[in-house]
């Protein structure tokens, strides 16, 4: 997983497999957990370009066009 | 006779349109009396009653109109009342938060509340102190917990209740209790016969305070 999208997609596969109930409860949960973990991650980067006044350059949040220009 | 109204009613509109503005300003200034609104109101009264299923066209339309709005408002409304919450959960301004974290955070948010959901109908419980899963008749309900049912089994409640009263050098009394932990109540036969097993096991002291108690009477019938 590289990308903000793939994450996206792969939550949403989530909840429709929970809804269909082809994944566990356990199993959903402690992913929907490590998905937040990863967001948080993201969110002490975003504070910390908020923080300096700057642009934040994370590669896992940039969109697919800046991507290909850089 | 109908041509000459189709004539009358094409120069009532020629009229209309080259006097367009001076008509609004008298229009405008009316509306400033008393006359002109009461005059305005009878006009509206009188193509009320010529007119009525126009006029019942018009306000459905007006109606479905302000519906429309409403409802495009509440979505709006809803979308962001969820974004200030997802900001809320990420402790950071709503405005900071990039558009993909704000979808990403959304859809967590949903599967939490599915697994709520679920939770509540589960029948088992890991329990927080011993760390074992127990039917969850051994959990004590709660309504702080998000599954309405407390984080520890009545076992571990029990024994830490134990424990404290130990510490503390109070006495404690267990109540009868089945494997669940939950309090179970004595049969009529039951209570008779620790009715009786106190008795036998008492019976001297029983007996000192039932003479006590008859000597007393019998002073009192005396004295009176």
């Amino acid at each position: 997983m590289k990308h903000i999208s793939e994450l996206s997609t792969e939550l949403a596969t989530l909840y429709d497999g929970l809804k269909n109930g082809t994944i566990e409860v356990k199993v959903a949960a402690e992913m929907n957990n490590t998905a937040g973990k990863i967001i948080h991650a993201q969110r002490v980067q975003l504070e910390y370009a908020a923080l300096r006044k700057e642009e934040p350059d994370i590669a896992f949040m940039k969109t697919k066009a800046k991507k290909a220009t850089a | 006779m109908e041509e000459a109204k189709a004539i009358k009613a094409a120069k009532a509109k020629a009229y209309r349109e080259a006097n367009k503005e001076r008509i609004a300003t008298k229009k405008a200034a009316d509306a400033k009396t008393e006359h002109g609104r009461a005059l305005d109101k009878a006009r509206g009264e009188r193509y009320r009653a010529k007119h009525p299923e126009h006029v019942r066209k018009l306000q459905q339309k007006a109606r479905d109109k302000r519906a429309h709005i409403e409802k495009a408002n509440a979505k709006q409304k809803r979308v962001e009342l969820m974004n200030s919450y997802v900001a809320q959960l990420l402790r950071l301004p709503t405005a900071l938060v990039p558009p993909e974290i704000m979808e990403v955070e959304r859809t967590r948010v949903k599967i939490k509340r599915e697994i709520q959901e679920l939770d509540k109908c589960r029948t088992e419980k890991k329990c927080s102190t011993c760390k074992n899963y127990k039917p969850i008749i051994s959990f004590s309900r709660s309504r702080g917990t998000k599954d309405g049912h407390s984080y520890e089994c009545l076992m571990c409640r029990r024994e830490k209740k134990r424990r404290d009263s130990q510490e503390k050098g109070l006495e404690y009394k267990p109540r009868n209790f089945n494997e669940f932990g939950r309090n179970v109540r004595h049969t009529p036969e039951e209570l008779k016969a620790a009715k009786r097993a106190y008795y036998y096991t008492n019976i001297e002291t029983i007996r000192a305070k039932d003479r006590a108690r008859s000597k007393q009477r019998k002073q009192n019938e005396t004295h009176q």
